[in-house]
């Protein structure tokens, strides 16, 4: 948050100050949790206050399922059994032990976050669906492991657990516990809703879409799933915990595997990423079989499946993530998007008057040597060396399938060679993982632009100066302030490919980094932008002392910006030197007449 | 207070598109609550829910019980405990029930108890842990044997009929057979016969032979096996079979149920099979059999033509009872149906109880009501078409 | 061990490992054309079962099992396309949207509910159409064996329809990449839909052929879906190689673990096998390494 109000001071005119607005329906999510059991309790009706305030337990895990799936981008399909522990051990120790509820909570809640710890550390190694999987086993096993450490959890028998205290009504039957319940409901609908505009947030999100994108930011993607996972856990065992006092009694056969699955389904059915999509999803899921059908025992299953099938017929988006479709395509006219250099640097800069002294013979920022790496047969280095000398912009060129992009990721870190050393501002980084690499101050961009169409345009921007972890402050474009107001409500998504690609090359300009990797910036770029840009790069070579290495098939803009020219071809360097010594090179002029975009 | 309770619940029954009795507390009808799992729990759930239709609709047709005609609601807590809860609270202050029976899980019965004893509700519960002590439901009573009385008829069989003195246990994978497993293992201690092997498996799992193959190699005199339907009785018995392995076997109440295995395999798959069976469903050729088990089985071939024959029928008896026990103890007491009164009369009056099981018996101590003598050991292969068997002590 | 016992382990093993091997082949097909996992593969396998039961009579009689072996084939060839219509039809990615995972598994609850219905939780008995094969002296049922072949047999025909008839190629190419297949003019829904079915032929005769020694009850299908997706991810989501190894696998060990450590640790130690293969290689034996990201 700290980087935010950096941000504004620097760079944003108080007018568009960054107050966060949150959208109604969190608002009215909370309204419709409160009255779902404060109403019935001020009737004094004990059934649908205990119903009510136990779905709102699910409620919450559900939310911190919704939040792992839609920001964290992590399949989980045990949060039943982080919920069951925490209930278990929250039981085991009032019921059993005899020990006040708040030491027991403590203890569920920690036995919780243990098992969420262990669910993130498969979660640094595989993903998706096979993570799903994973945590599915644990769930899975669970209740038997209940059964079969009996000593310990009561066994098959259960434990009876109650806190008086909690469960008294105060008032027709309304509790204390169903008072918690809603409050603890509200804070965690409170927090989703905050979550995708804070660092924190932002930063799950391009883990979740672009694990490579996170490291060239400087992110560790294992760190930010981690600490999905312990939000997560800590939210659902607290739901767990308070599961105890509101049953008073707790089960192995309660949180069997479709338990865990339930809450999944919930998120999905009500509609992933949707604020309101727990809520909904959560209430038709539990209540439609167990209450609404309970008088049908003999055909409940075979209702809820063929509504479970209408449901998602209807909604394939899930019930809230459709309708706000629905609603957001009837809104006519929506506003025109574009991203241009030209507004962000007006050429008023002093540029060309007064260009800065910069260093003939620059210490070698980028050195790599005899760089090897293979796939199989298929040879993507041979043995190509490189040194990009501090201050310069240094053209990469070559073929198709001639290294290039394997270059950049050689020295990125995203390809471990099999042979070779790269070493970073005079330091060996041959075996530095890529984020390691990005926060000694290397920036790049990818062929496919990581563009996230969850933020705002502007987040997409700002995002380059969190992920290294300091504020891009006066090296920044300071024009690029002006335009934060508007951007901070556009969405990328509506940008042509182009475009997208340009966001991504204000994002890396904006980090510190002091080395650039532009993997073909100027591609569906149109001629005013291209040019634009070589004004842009030889902007931030002259004015800012970066250091820029650049892949691009637009020889003529590599002619001319450039300082020095790489020719690579079949894993190897060609030729290396001054554009003008480069342009006698037989190879090269073989590339220039070979084909027009080559 | 309770009038308000009742109105909103009146009113929330009739947003809900349900009918809203509006009667006369006088011929209100007892409403008559049945914790049973119709879903997830294999046959036992639906037999039992089958026994309570049953016996309702016998009752009803009778006249009701002092009077009243008695109206049922299922309860279908899905053997878990949260579910259990939810339900009670619907059947206790949404529906308003004088009285329930069931349910059979024993970590559901624990769950449910504290609720139905705070309003006063008498039930009968078909669960089996020791835990449930008269203290922690003092108007709820079993029908189900303390875990701790089966497994000692068990291990007795397999000691007297055997003479075993190593044994292994089999069982599959349900909460009632969990808590038996458990007491076996204590009477073994205390009895100083050596345990060479426990196994288990899931409910309708054809291939035991690996669990088998598992105990063989400890090289047991007996094995102790529960089940709990006809069907895992017949895959454990194939199994055997397969390794041509005829191990003693001293079985549960769910051995006897062998029409299923009879089907599958024939009378010699029983080689050394014996097992218990609830005395209302064995007889000794001398004094001919039990006709109110043969009058219940007719009556649910009736009732339900087309599934009657899958129904553990001794385990469906115990909820047919449990429902005209209820009838009898309100009844007694001139049609109280509050809890202190029917716990009071079932103390004192249930040995006159003449139903398909007999010689029931509670005190202050236990309200376990089938005792070690409602138990008997049958040949399972003796089983006629009413699954009734001969004892084997004649 | 004795040779008896390990005789016993490995050949049912291998028997339950063919069912669990069909069931993730059953998966590929319609995961590599359309990139879903249908979760109502274990409802559908059981269904043949209870078809099964119905149909062949108590004595055996190889030409009502043949024409019922098509039959019940057939049937569940087009109750699974018109599963996939329902699935496909909400549908416009497959990444994105999760509306299948509900989808099918709505599908797998109303089969499962269906059955229930009808037999409660009934184990359905299915007659052998082989007598017991002996092996080292126990007496073995013929279905697993028959199993065995049935894998064999699909992984060849899948094979060869993947590399020699016209739908089995644009299939593959629709596996490999969905826009250049699109752009190609494959007609990618009727293609899925093929996929659909193919899927049910294999699920419709597992399910028959394998009706003696199968669970066969209202609640069995969730277990098999589950064990066959195991051994599926395990031997690598996609590849019939991995998931023929995979089935091998998990079918011996949890016959292994159910004898060593006890039927209660039987899910425990197959879990465990899945962590373990997925934390030291994430793609399973034979899945592919994901190509280059960046």
């Amino acid at each position: 948050m700290s980087q935010d109000i950096a941000l504004d001071t620097a760079s944003t005119p108080p007018a568009a100050s960054q107050r966060l607005k949150l959208p109604s329906s969190v608002w009215l999510g909370i309204l419709a949790i409160a009255a779902s059991i404060l109403v019935p309790g001020a009737l004094g009706n004990q059934y649908w206050t205990y119903t009510f305030t136990l779905v709102t337990l699910y409620i919450v895990v559900a939310i911190m399922q919704n939040m792992l799936i839609s920001e964290a981008g992590q399949m989980s399909f045990g949060q039943g059994a982080v919920f069951g522990i925490a209930a278990v051990t929250a039981a085991v120790m009032t019921g059993l032990h005899g020990q006040p509820f708040w030491l027991s909570a403590i203890g569920g809640v920690g036995a919780g976050l243990v098992l969420g710890a262990l669910f993130a550390a498969p979660a640094l190694r595989v993903q998706g669906y096979y993570l799903g999987f994973v945590t599915l086993s644990a769930a899975l096993v669970f209740p038997q492991l209940l059964i079969a450490f009996d000593s310990i959890t009561g066994g098959v028998n259960g434990v009876p657990a109650f806190v008086m205290s909690l469960a008294t009504p105060v008032y027709g039957s309304i509790t204390p516990l169903s008072i918690l319940a809603v409050l603890f409901a509200a804070f965690a609908l409170l927090f989703h809703a905050v979550l995708p505009h804070t660092v924190l947030g932002r930063r799950m999100i391009i883990v979740s879409n672009s694990p490579e994108a996170a490291q060239a930011l400087g992110i560790h993607p294992g760190t930010i799933r981690s600490i999905a996972f312990l939000i997560a856990a800590f939210g659902t065992a607290i739901a767990g915990v308070l599961y105890v006092p509101l049953v008073g009694f707790v089960g192995p056969t309660a949180f069997r595997v479709d338990f865990s699955i339930f809450f999944f389904l919930a998120v999905i059915v009500g509609g992933q990423g949707k604020l309101l999509g727990p809520i909904i999803g959560v209430w038709l899921l539990h209540l439609v079989p167990n209450v609404f059908l309970a008088d049908f025992s003999h055909y409940r299953l075979l209702i809820y499946g063929v509504v479970a099938l209408a449901v998602m017929l209807a909604f394939p988006d899930g019930v809230v993530g459709t309708l706000s479709k629905w609603i957001t395509s009837r809104r006519s006219g929506s506003e025109k998007v574009t991203v241009s250099l030209h507004d962000a640097l007006r050429k008023d800069d002093e540029l060309a008057a007064s260009p800065a002294p910069r260093p003939e013979d620059g210490a070698a920022l980028i050195e790599v040597r005899e760089a090897r790496k293979s796939f199989g047969n298929a040879v993507a280095l041979g043995g190509a060396s490189l040194s990009v000398k501090e201050g310069t912009i240094h053209g990469l060129v070559g073929p198709n399938g001639s290294g290039k992009t394997s270059m950049l990721n050689t020295i990125s870190g995203f390809m471990p060679l099999d042979s070779g050393k790269v070493e970073l501002f005079g330091r060996n980084v041959t075996r530095l993982a890529p984020w390691r690499r990005t926060r000694m101050g290397v920036g790049r961009t990818f062929q496919t632009p990581r563009i996230f169409d969850r933020l705002s345009i502007w987040e997409n921007v700002q995002i380059g100066r969190e992920g290294f972890g300091r504020a891009g402050g006066e090296n920044g474009l300071a024009k690029l302030g002006s335009l934060a107001a508007r951007w901070r409500r556009q969405d990328p998504s509506l940008l042509p490919h182009g475009q997208r690609r340009l966001l991504e090359i204000l994002r890396v300009m904006e980090s510190d980094a002091r080395v650039i990797l532009l993997d073909e910036p100027a591609g569906g770029l149109s001629p005013e932008e291209r040019a634009d840009l070589a004004y842009l790069l030889v902007y931030f070579r002259d004015k800012l002392g970066k250091t820029i290495l650049l892949v691009e098939h637009d020889l003529r803009m590599v002619w001319n910006v450039a300082d020095e020219i790489t020719v690579m071809e079949t894993g190897t360097v060609a030729a290396s030197g001054m554009p003008e010594e480069i342009k006698s090179n037989p190879k090269v002029r073989a590339l220039f007449t070979g084909g027009g975009d080559a | 207070m309770k009038l308000t309770r009742r109105i909103f619940a009146a009113l929330v029954a009739t947003a809900m598109g349900a009918v809203a009795p509006a009667l006369a507390q006088s011929d209100e009808p007892i409403k008559l609550g049945a914790f049973v799992p119709v879903t997830g729990a294999g046959a036992l759930g639906e037999a039992s829910l089958v026994a309570v239709e049953l016996a309702v609709k016998q009752i009803n047709e009778a006249g009701g019980i002092a009077g009243r005609q008695v109206q049922m609601t299922v309860a279908d807590y899905q053997t878990d405990p949260t579910i259990g809860v939810g339900e009670a609270n619907r059947l206790v202050h949404q529906v308003g029930i004088d009285m329930a029976v069931g349910p059979t899980y024993s970590q559901v019965t624990l769950a449910v108890l504290p609720l139905l004893s705070a309003a006063q509700i008498p039930s009968i519960n078909v669960s089996g842990s020791s835990t449930i002590t008269p203290a922690a439901g003092p108007y709820s009573f079993s029908m189900l044997p303390n875990a701790e009385t089966q497994a000692r008829a068990m291990v007795d069989n397999a000691a007297s009929q055997f003479g075993a003195k190593k044994v292994a246990i089999f069982s599959d994978n349900g909460a009632q057979a969990k808590t038996a497993v458990a007491e076996i293992q204590k009477v073994l201690e205390e009895k100083g016969i050596e345990l060479t092997g426990i196994q288990e498996y899931n409910y309708n799992s054809k291939d035991l032979t690996p669990q088998l193959l598992a105990l063989r190699s400890g090289e047991p005199d007996a094995i102790l096996l529960f089940t709990s339907t006809g069907d895992d009785t017949a895959n454990v018995l194939l199994s055997r079979a397969q390794l041509n392995w005829d191990v003693n076997i001293s079985g549960s109440y769910g051995v006897s149920l062998a029409t299923q295995a009879l089907a599958a395999g024939g009378p010699e798959l029983f080689k050394n099979v014996i097992a218990l069976n609830y005395a209302g469903f064995t007889y000794c050729k001398a004094d001919g059999k039990p006709q109110k088990a043969i009058d219940l089985v007719e009556a649910v071939r009736a009732y339900k033509p087309g599934s009657a024959d899958r129904y553990p029928m001794n385990f469906l008896a115990l909820f047919y009872d449990s429902v005209f026990i209820l009838k009898a103890a309100v009844e007694g007491n001139g049609g109280d149906t509050s809890g202190p009164a029917v716990a009071k009369w079932i103390v004192e009056n249930i040995s006159s109880f003449d139903g398909v099981n007999k010689g029931l018996a509670a005190s202050a101590e236990s309200h376990f009501l089938v005792g070690p003598e409602a138990l008997s050991v049958v040949k399972p292969d003796t089983i006629d078409e009413y699954g009734i068997q001969e004892r084997a002590g004649c | 061990m004795s040779i008896d016992e390990l005789a016993l382990i490995l050949v049912r093993g291998l028997g339950q490992g063919a069912i669990y091997a069909l069931i993730g082949m059953s998966f590929n097909i319609v995961v590599n054309s359309s990139g879903i996992l249908n979760f109502a593969n274990g409802a559908l396998l059981v269904l043949a079962g209870v078809l099964a039961y119905f149909i062949l009579p108590a004595t055996p009689d190889w030409t009502i099992w043949i024409l019922a072996a098509v039959g019940i084939a057939a049937c569940l060839f087009v109750f699974v396309s018109l599963q996939g219509v329902l699935t496909l039809f909400p549908l416009k990615s497959s990444v994105e949207q999760h509306s299948w995972l509900i989808t099918t598994m709505a599908i797998s609850v109303i089969l499962s509910a269906g059955i229930h219905l009808y037999g409660g939780s009934l184990a359905f008995r299915v007659p052998s159409i082989l007598p017991p094969v002996s092996v080292f002296g126990l007496s073995t049922p013929s279905a697993y064996f028959l199993l065995m072949a049935l894998a064999v047999f699909w992984f060849v025909v899948i094979r060869w329809f993947h590399q020699k008839t016209f739908t089995g190629l644009a299939m593959s190419a629709i596996a490999q990449d969905l826009d250049a297949a699109k752009v190609a003019g494959i007609s990618v829904k009727r293609i899925q839909l093929v996929a659909f079915g193919i899927s049910g032929l294999v699920l419709a005769t597992t399910g028959f052929v394998g009706a003696p020694v199968i669970n066969i009850s209202a609640d069995t299908g969730i277990g098999y879906l589950l064990s066959g997706f195991t051994a599926l991810v395990i031997g690598g989501l996609g590849s019939n190689l991995g998931a023929m190894v995979g089935g091998a696998l998990v079918g011996v060990i949890s016959m292994f673990a159910a004898y060593r450590f006890g039927g209660i640790y039987q899910d425990t130690v197959t879990m465990g096998l899945l962590i373990a293969v997925l934390m030291l290689r994430p793609e399973g034996i034979f899945g592919l390494a994901a190509a280059r990201k960046v």
